[in-house]
């Protein structure tokens, strides 16, 4: 206990006594006026003082004891302070010792643990790597085999259409040839048979006399009346 | 129509012609009306053969010409009549090939004239692609009966003539 409120706690009793006392000196002596008898009144002040010494001696004998007790009391009080005091920075440093243990062996167990999981880590990725390298090897040899299936086809088709189409070129081809003959004989007659024609114009307008060229327009005369061209009038 | 204009285009068979035998005729009279009017007419006509020399053909026709009173109301009404010869005759056109002398001229004109009508003129013209032959315009009709045409028929017959040989 605090030694102020040892103190604190006398006072108060001690103060309580002494009011407790006066008041009761007052009684007293308020008693003793209404009586007005003197030796009732001398025995009764006399026991009133008595009662008032032994009240003050036992209150002080209180306080005396109250201090003592306080003083014991902090006196123990400290005792047990600094007991605590040593008992607590013992246990601190105890403490504080084990949690800097604690964390070393956190630190190196996380270490090792992080050491492990990227090992780990490491092997399944390793692993899913090769995996999927294996799985991409794969892949590229279907798609390898299908776009070489996919191109010869292809190709096949191509080639099949390419020989299509050149057969029916050709056959274009020779059909064109074919007509291109016949036009070309054709017009080969024809300007052959336009040459004669040219020429026996030539040879009759130029080689033939004038009386000739007379008796010819008078042939043409003659047939344009046949077929009713000219009329006489 | 007077008997000296019937002679004067008896043997005219062309408008050309006609036209040229009027242009003629108008510069004789002008000749003898205008040139030297103080002169007899028998002296005008003789000074007018001196001036001028024609064809033998033309000669004649002139000669012709003058054969009628020598009024200038006659030899001007002669012409009138020529004129108007010129304006009404019917005429038919033939294109043929060559250029023709007088005379082939004068065979065409006279089969015209007797086998169509004896007024009708003939005008030529030339296109040497009809070879022989002649063409006829007839009232804005055009009739080839050329000897090119009748080649040009004939065509396919020649060509397979030459089809034949070769």
């Amino acid at each position: 206990m605090d030694i102020v409120l040892v103190f604190l706690i006398g006072f108060i009793i001690i103060t309580c006594i002494v009011i407790i006392s006066i008041i009761v000196s007052v009684y007293v002596d308020h008693l003793g006026s209404i009586r007005q008898s003197g030796k009732l009144a001398g025995e009764q002040a006399q026991a009133s003082y008595t009662i008032i010494r032994r009240a003050m001696k036992q209150a002080h004998a209180m306080i005396v004891r109250a201090e003592l007790t306080g003083i014991q009391t902090v006196a123990k009080k400290k005792i047990q302070a600094d007991a605590f005091e040593e008992t607590f920075e013992k246990e601190l440093t105890k403490l504080l010792g084990t949690a800097l243990h604690n964390v070393e062996y956190a630190n190196a167990s996380l270490t090792k643990g992080y050491q492990e999981y990227l090992l780990q880590a490491r092997k399944c990725f390793e692993s899913e790597i090769l995996e999927h390298r294996h799985r991409l090897a794969q892949s590229f040899e279907l798609v390898e085999e299908t776009t070489v299936k996919t191109y010869r086809d292809f190709f096949e088709e191509q080639k099949k259409l390419v020989s299509e189409e050149l057969s029916a070129q050709m056959k274009k081809t020779e059909e064109r040839i074919e007509d291109h003959r016949k036009k070309r004989e054709y017009l080969q007659d024809n300007v052959l048979a336009d040459l004669v024609v040219r020429t026996a114009k030539l040879v009759i307008k130029d080689g033939v006399s004038m009386e000739s060229h007379a008796k010819l327009i008078i042939d043409s005369l003659e047939e344009a009346r046949k077929q009713g061209v000219l009329k006489p009038d | 129509m007077s008997q000296l204009t019937d002679s004067l285009i008896s043997d005219i068979y062309t408008h050309e012609e006609l036209t040229r035998r009027i242009a003629l005729a108008r510069g004789v009279c002008e000749y003898l009306f205008f040139k030297e009017p103080g002169l007899a007419i028998e002296d005008r006509i003789a000074n007018y053969f001196k001036t001028y020399e024609h064809e033998e053909q033309d000669q004649a026709w002139i000669e012709k010409f003058l054969q009628q009173p020598h009024t200038h109301e006659s030899f001007f009404g002669t012409i009138g009549e020529l004129e108007q010869i010129e304006k009404k005759s019917p005429t038919i056109v033939l294109h043929i090939a060559v250029i023709l002398p007088a005379l082939e001229i004068s065979m065409i004109g006279n089969w015209v004239k007797k086998n169509i009508n004896q007024q009708t003129l003939i005008r030529f013209t030339y296109n040497p692609a009809l070879a022989g032959g002649c063409a006829i315009s007839l009232n804005g009709i055009y009739h080839d009966f050329s000897v090119g045409n009748r080649l040009y028929q004939q065509q396919e017959k020649i060509l397979n003539s030459i089809r034949t040989i070769v």
